[in-house]
C-alpha cells in the first residue's frame, strides 16, 4: 500500500480536536516563512503564526483538501508512536501535530462576522496609527498605545486570515 | 394550646419540603453537568499530550535551551500562587480543602520569607482571603463550574506575565483533582517552571497531563533524541512555548476543578436531601402525636364534660343533656 506516502495529522485545540487523519500533505505558516510536510519529513518543532492551514489529500491521497484558520500555535513533525505502528514490520508513519489555541475550519468559520472585525480592525489600526505622529507603529512610542495597536493588529490579522480560509472554501478549489 | 404545636411543626415540615426540592434539583442539576464536565476533561486531553510532547522533544532537542524555564528553581525569593475554587457554596468541603491547602503553602513559604502573591479562582475563595485580610491581587469570577479556554488565558495573563517578566521565581496552583468520579483530590503544584519532562517518568505533569500519566509516549526516546529541526531555535521556541504549556496546565486544572467542583456540591446535596428526608419523617411523627393527643384530651374533655352534665340533669330540669357519642 501507499501507506508511507501518507502523514498522520491532528489539528488540536484546547477544547476539541478538529481535524484527525491522514493526508498527504500539510502546509502552514511559520516564523520563517510557509512550510510544506510532506511524509517523511524530518523531526520539527515550530511555532506557527497566524495563518490559512491546508491539509491537502484528507483520508485518501488524492481526497478533498482541508482548509482552517489557525490563529497561532505549535507544530511538531514526528513519529507516529500508536501502538499498532512501529511493530511487526508496519512501517512508522509520519505524524504532524498541529496545536492551536484557537483554529477553526472554514466551514465554521462566519464570514459575516469576519468583515465586519475585519472593518473595525482596519479602522482602529488606521486611527491608532495616525494618531498624534506620522509613522504608524513607530517604536518607542508609550507602551499603552502600542498595545492597543498590537491588539488592533492582531485582530486584523486574525479576521483577513479567517476570510482567507472560508473565502477559499467558498469558492473553487484551487 | 396543643393545636399551637401542631401547626408550628406542620410549618417546619413544609418548609423542609421545600428544602428538599432545592437541594434534590441542584443534587440532579450537578450531576448531569457531571457528565459535561467530564467530556470536556476528556476533550482536552489530545491538546495536553500534545503539548506535553512538544515540550519533551524541545527540551530533548537542545538541553541547553531549558534556561530557568524548566526544572526547580534554585531559588525561590517570590512566589505567584494560584488558588482554584468555587464559586459557590453548597459544595461540602470543596472549597475549604483547596483555603486550607493554600494557606498551609502560604504560611511555610512565609517563614522561609518568600514573598507571595495570590490569585484566586472563584468568587468563595475570593471572599475568604479577603475576608482574612490577605491581599488577593487578582481573583477571577464567575466560571468555576463552566471555565472555556478563553478563561483559562485570561488567567494565565495574569498569573504567569510577573514570571516572564521575571517578577516571580515560581508559579504555583492550588487546585482539587479530579482522579475519578469517586475520588477527588487537592494539590499543590508547579505550573512554571515547568516540570522538566526529562526527569522521570513523571514528568510532563506540569505540561498538563491528565490524571492518566501512565499514559505518556515515553517509549520513543531513543527515536525522538535524533535530529529535530527547531523553528525558530530551540531557546525562542521554549520562551514561547512555556507560558503556553502553563496555559494548557491551567486549563486542565480549571476544568478538573470543575468537575470537582460539580462532583463535591452532587454529594453535598445528595445528603442534604436524605437529611431533609429524615427530618421530614421525623417531625411528620412528633406532629402526628401531638395530634393524637390531642384528639384524645378533646375526647376526654367531651365525655368527662357529658358525664358532669348527666349527672347534673337528674336534679335540674333546664339543663341541657348531651348524649355522650360512644
Amino acid at each position: 500500500m501507499a501507506d508511507d506516502e501518507l502523514l498522520s495529522v491532528e489539528l488540536v485545540t484546547p477544547e476539541r480536536v478538529l481535524v484527525v487523519g491522514t493526508a498527504s500533505q500539510v502546509i502552514l505558516r511559520t516564523a520563517d516563512g510557509d512550510i510544506t510536510f510532506l511524509p517523511g519529513h524530518t523531526p520539527l518543532v515550530g511555532a506557527v503564526v497566524p495563518c490559512v492551514v491546508r491539509v491537502v489529500g484528507v483520508d485518501e491521497p488524492d481526497g478533498a483538501e482541508l482548509r482552517a484558520a489557525v490563529h497561532g500555535g505549535f507544530v511538531q513533525v514526528g513519529q507516529d508512536d500508536s501502538p499498532d505502528r512501529g511493530e511487526s514490520g508496519v512501517p512508522r508513519r509520519t505524524r504532524v501535530t498541529l496545536l492551536a489555541g484557537v483554529a477553526e475550519l472554514a466551514g465554521e468559520i462566519d464570514t459575516e462576522r469576519a468583515r465586519v472585525a475585519l472593518d473595525a480592525a482596519t479602522a482602529r489600526v488606521a486611527e491608532l496609527g495616525t494618531a498624534g505622529r506620522g509613522a504608524p507603529a513607530a517604536p518607542g512610542e508609550e507602551p499603552l498605545e502600542d498595545r492597543e495597536l498590537a491588539e488592533a493588529e492582531a485582530a486584523l490579522r486574525r479576521a483577513e486570515v479567517r476570510l482567507e480560509a472560508a473565502g477559499v472554501a467558498a469558492g473553487a478549489t484551487s | 394550646m396543643a393545636g399551637g404545636q401542631e401547626r408550628i411543626l406542620r410549618r417546619r415540615i413544609r418548609s423542609i419540603q421545600s428544602t428538599k426540592k432545592i437541594t434534590k434539583a441542584m443534587e440532579l442539576i450537578a450531576a448531569s453537568q457531571i457528565v459535561r464536565a467530564q467530556g470536556r476533561i476528556a476533550a482536552s486531553r489530545p491538546y495536553q499530550d500534545g503539548m506535553a510532547r512538544i515540550v519533551l522533544e524541545t527540551a530533548i532537542g537542545d538541553p541547553a535551551a531549558a534556561g530557568n524555564l524548566l526544572g526547580t528553581p534554585e531559588k525561590v525569593e517570590r512566589l505567584a500562587l494560584l488558588a482554584v475554587a468555587a464559586d459557590r457554596g453548597l459544595c461540602g468541603g470543596y472549597n475549604t480543602s483547596v483555603y486550607r491547602t493554600a494557606e498551609r503553602l502560604m504560611g511555610r513559604a512565609r517563614t522561609d520569607g518568600i514573598d507571595v502573591r495570590l490569585f484566586t479562582v472563584g468568587k468563595k475563595a475570593q471572599n475568604y482571603f479577603r475576608y482574612r485580610g490577605q491581599a488577593v491581587e487578582r481573583s477571577f469570577l464567575g466560571m468555576s463550574d463552566r471555565p472555556s479556554f478563553e478563561d483559562a488565558r485570561a488567567v494565565a495573563a495574569a498569573v504567569l506575565t510577573p514570571f516572564v517578566d521575571g517578577q516571580v521565581d515560581q508559579v504555583m496552583i492550588v487546585s482539587t483533582r479530579f482522579l475519578s468520579a469517586g475520588m477527588q483530590v487537592v494539590e499543590e503544584r508547579q505550573l512554571l517552571p515547568l516540570e522538566d519532562p526529562r526527569e522521570g517518568s513523571g514528568g510532563g505533569e506540569a505540561a498538563g497531563d491528565g490524571p492518566a500519566p501512565a499514559s505518556k509516549g515515553t517509549d520513543g526516546d531513543e527515536v525522538r533524541l535524533g535530529y529535530t529541526e527547531f523553528e525558530p531555535d530551540a531557546a525562542t521556541l521554549l520562551e514561547t512555548l512555556a507560558p503556553r504549556a502553563a496555559e494548557t496546565a491551567i486549563f486542565a486544572a480549571l476544568l478538573e476543578a470543575a468537575a470537582s467542583e460539580l462532583t463535591a456540591r452532587q454529594r453535598a446535596m445528595a445528603a442534604a436531601t436524605e437529611n431533609a428526608e429524615e427530618l421530614i419523617k421525623k417531625y411528620s411523627r412528633i406532629m402526628n402525636r401531638a395530634r393524637q393527643d390531642t384528639i384524645t384530651t378533646e375526647i376526654m374533655e367531651i365525655v368527662g364534660g357529658a358525664e358532669a352534665l348527666r349527672a347534673g340533669a337528674d336534679t335540674d330540669e333546664g339543663g341541657l343533656v348531651i348524649e355522650a357519642g360512644v
